[in-house]
């Protein structure tokens, strides 16, 4: 049963994915590129070879939590495409209880969050062994493969859980989300008016500390994703 | 009423409105009658004078308020007191566990600060509840020994850590300080930064430093003669800005940019005929300890990372044996103290540190990703197997 719900998954998230998968595999050797067949010596000074690879890496390593973040929500949103279309009649009828089929929906993403990571790791690990880094750079692919792996899979387990309920739940969670981002700001401030408490209140530096900052469920998707560096 | 009749009475009225206008500035008004034009200007310019005067005043009793309420010292009827180490805090009851969690937090990041009692002379810090202090002081941190603070709850934190790491850095023998930009002393600094701008260096010293092992470059690069005096930092600049450098065919360019402090300089001193440029310049930039620091090819963050390595090598009390020295020295024997080996080895255990990422630089590119996004990634999994209990509809 979980290699068929495996198979509905793929089926569901292929086309979506595939450009996904390109990325995941090509930005690697793509920001690497910079350091294949270089040269460096210490009498021709190699620091600008150096400072050209890490703001390379710097660059693409920001379109690196990004594939990762978009990856985790196709995923996680097309786990439960199918069950939505036929209004979990399907689902309901199986002899199974509800959390052992949603785990093994849940395990057939994984499954293919691991499969994408994999291609991120073959073209990082690729783009390491091809790059040629000047003294003092290093590469990181299994380690920033790790990153990723973990950033995808946060990214479809936050999506994965939200697509679970109703089509209304999400639209009601991604609603006020979207809400908050567009409107909580000068709705604070006109609140201010009345009491200004309320319009010192930093909604986006609030955000920012309890998701991302202070080991928040997004901070995976702060912090270094450099391919090459010291 | 015929339409022109109705003129007739339009015209009239008009006719009499602007001629009443134009009357009524010459027509004398009655509060004219009661002064001369003399007594008048007379009592405008007393006016004037009251006016002025009243500012002075208001001035003079802002200024007395404000030095009642914020000399050092003074404290409010519901200020108390707490002591942390050396440090000695008085504020409003409110204001005080953030203050000294504060300095407790700020003591406790300085590397090697062990005995602080024994090292740091006091310091004592007035904090003013920045809601009843009527202030427009900045937070003002004051004078050596001592910090008067006008502070909300929101920046206590701030104001203290600031305060207390002020004081410290001012206890450490000059001139190691702005040598290292103020960095590396406390557990905060990442050394990261530093390899990365030394790897990115287009300096000869720096580039033999790392790629050579050459630990006389090292040296070089890292400035470790500075000593503070006009003649180490005169032979610095003789060093890394050699007199070959400006001789054609390289002269210095026809548009130096504005931070090119030594190119502009020697610039301006060829457009003025002046026969020995490079020194001229070079003599009155190093009567400067900014200017000299900014001019060194190693960035303020690599020479911070031999800070680190010194305190991690020096172990527990070295920040506290470096404080009880006096100043003087170069800032490679200043920390050839504090790590408690000699200048040489200090070099050459930095160097090998910083190539093998060992020590104070554990690599930042291969950093693991913390628990915390693991229990996320899992936690959300649980709530996703769990989602029926939290379905809106």
């Amino acid at each position: 049963m979980g290699i068929q719900m495996l198979k509905l998954h793929w089926r569901a998230a292929r086309w979506p994915m595939l450009p996904v998968l390109v990325a995941a595999f090509g930005l690697p050797l793509m920001a690497g590129s910079a350091a294949w067949g270089a040269t460096y010596s210490v009498d021709h000074l190699s620091a600008s070879g150096a400072v050209a690879v890490t703001d390379g890496a710097a660059v693409f390593g920001l379109t690196f939590a990004i594939v990762a973040a978009i990856a985790g929500s196709i995923l996680g949103i097309s786990a439960w495409s199918w069950d939505h279309r036929q209004d979990h009649v399907y689902a309901l009828s199986l002899p199974v209880p509800r959390w052992k089929y949603s785990a093994l929906k849940f395990g057939g993403g994984t499954i293919l969050v691991g499969a994408t990571t994999a291609l991120f790791a073959l073209g990082a690990t690729t783009s390491s062994l091809l790059a040629n880094l000047p003294a003092g750079l290093r590469a990181y692919p299994g380690a920033l493969s790790l990153h990723f792996l973990i950033a995808t899979q946060t990214a479809f387990a936050l999506l994965f859980a939200l697509a679970s309920g109703t089509m209304r739940t999400a639209t009601i969670v991604l609603g006020c989300v979207m809400g908050l981002a567009i409107f909580g700001v000068p709705l604070l401030d006109f609140l201010g008016n009345f009491w200004s408490p309320l319009g010192d209140f930093d909604l986006v530096r609030f955000a920012y500390a309890t998701l991302v900052e202070n080991d928040g469920p997004l901070s995976i998707f702060a912090g270094n994703w450099m391919l090459f560096d010291v | 009423m015929s339409d022109g009749a109705g003129r007739w009475w339009s015209w009239a009225l008009i006719s009499w409105a602007v001629l009443a206008s134009g009357l009524e500035g010459q027509v004398p008004s009655a509060s004219n009658y009661l002064l001369s034009p003399d007594e008048r200007a007379r009592l405008e310019a007393d006016l004037a004078d009251v006016e002025a005067r009243l500012a002075e005043v208001q001035a003079l009793e802002f200024e007395m308020r404000e030095a009642a309420t914020l000399r050092p010292g003074n404290v409010g009827p519901d200020h108390v007191r707490r002591d942390v180490g050396p440090v000695e805090i008085r504020g409003p009851r409110h204001l005080l566990p953030a203050a000294a969690g504060a300095a407790t937090h700020a003591l406790g990041q300085f590397r090697g600060l062990s005995d602080a009692d024994g090292a740091l002379t006091a310091l004592r810090i007035d904090i003013h509840d920045a809601g009843e202090v009527e202030s427009l002081a900045p937070p003002y941190a004051g004078g050596s020994g001592t910090a008067v603070l006008v502070a909300t709850a929101e920046d206590v934190r701030a104001l203290v850590d600031h305060a207390v790491r002020r004081h410290v850095l001012e206890a450490i023998p000059q001139p190691l300080v702005p040598w290292s930009g103020g960095w590396g002393w406390d557990s905060a600094f990442r050394p990261d930064d530093g390899v990365r701008l030394m790897v990115q260096s287009t300096n000869r010293d720096g580039i033999a430093c790392l790629q050579r092992r050459d630990l006389e470059a090292c040296a070089g690069y890292l400035a470790l003669s500075y000593d503070g005096s006009t003649e180490s930092k005169l032979a610095l600049l003789e060093y890394h800005y050699p007199a070959s450098a400006f001789l054609p065919p390289t002269p210095v360019s026809e548009t130096p940019r504005t931070d090119d402090l030594l190119g502009r300089c020697v610039f301006e001193q060829r457009r003025r005929g002046t026969p020995d440029a490079r020194g001229t310049c070079l003599a009155d930039l190093a009567s400067r300890e900014y200017a000299t620091l900014g001019l060194l090819p190693s960035h303020p963050s690599a020479r911070a990372s031999l800070v680190a390595h010194a305190l991690q090598l020096g172990g527990d009390g070295a920040l506290t044996r470096l404080m009880r020295r006096p100043d003087g020295g170069s800032v490679g024997a200043h920390l050839a103290v504090v790590a408690g080996t000699s200048e040489a080895e200090l070099v050459r255990s930095w160097q090998e540190d910083v190539s093998g990422r060992t020590g104070v630089f554990r690599s930042e590119g291969g950093e693991r990703p913390g628990p915390a996004s693991l229990f996320w990634a899992g936690g959300l999994a649980l709530l996703a197997l769990r989602s029926t209990r939290w379905r809106l509809g």
